[in-house]
């Protein structure tokens, strides 16, 4: 008997985007200079971020000022992102993040 | 494991990337050369960065944010003279330099310092923390 699957149509809902872009954004700052990831990644942020500004016109009302708007919610993602790191840290005894390692004796390697 | 704190930061790390862009053109006689040197030092400098705020789980005092600002701050402005630098010198016949691939590289990363920089400007209080977090709930009518 077949398991049912997922329907590929359905959309995230908002927890998961939000949950999307509090993960990109602890990506973006665990990813080291020169990766080439890091473009792809601020794009994915920065894309996934203003279409969820554009749905939700109650942030606009809160803060009609674009700039603000803007600032606002990245310090909401960076709030979520701290916490994702902190679970991670609590499960793990300490957090190490896969990005960094020995990327760690990379520190003022070339001044 | 390397410990990067703020103090190692501000001191040997932005203290050194400030003194060299001070004197960039004085001291440096092979222009391609010191573009290159000033660009890994930056890149150091932002890796720093990054493995301090993973340390502290992007979590910070308000003092710490506001110090944290403006290495941020320090950090995007010697980028973007970086970036208008590698800009002039990206033509270069140098062959041992690819200036397309640092100037991708750099504008990456300050691109995602501002994003560090917009999230970290304003603080966000915990009523506004649930008005963001409840964004489940349908929008008034």
């Amino acid at each position: 008997m077949s398991q049912p699957q997922p329907n590929p149509s359905s959309s995230p809902t908002n927890s998961e985007k939000l949950r999307r872009l509090a993960e990109l954004f602890v990506e973006i700052h665990k990813t080291p200079y020169g990766s080439p990831s890091l473009a792809d990644l601020n794009q994915s942020y920065n894309e996934l971020k203003e279409a969820y500004l554009a749905d939700h016109d109650h942030y606009q009302r809160l803060y009609p000022d674009p700039d603000l708007r803007s600032q606002k919610f990245d310090s909401f993602i960076r709030n979520q992102a701290s916490n994702i790191l902190k679970n991670r840290a609590t499960q793990q005894g300490g957090y190490s993040g896969p990005g960094w390692g020995g990327n760690r004796d990379y520190l003022a390697s070339d001044c | 494991m390397t410990e990067c704190s703020a103090e190692k930061i501000d001191q040997e790390i932005l203290g050194r990337l400030k003194e060299s862009a001070l004197g960039f053109i004085p001291k440096q006689s092979d222009f391609i050369d010191a573009v290159r040197s000033m660009t890994g030092c930056w890149a150091a400098a932002y890796n720093a960065m990054r493995a301090y705020e993973i340390d502290s789980c992007l979590d910070f005092s308000t003092q710490d944010r506001q110090e944290h600002l403006k290495r941020v701050d320090v950090m995007i402005g010697i980028g973007c003279d970086l970036l208008l630098l590698i800009h002039h010198v990206e033509d270069s016949s140098d062959p041992k330099v690819d200036f397309t691939q640092l100037h991708e590289d750099l504008t990456a990363a300050l691109c995602a310092l501002r994003l560090t920089r917009s999230s970290m400007v304003h603080s966000i209080t915990d009523l506004e923390l649930q008005s963001f977090a409840s964004s489940d709930e349908p929008a008034a009518a």
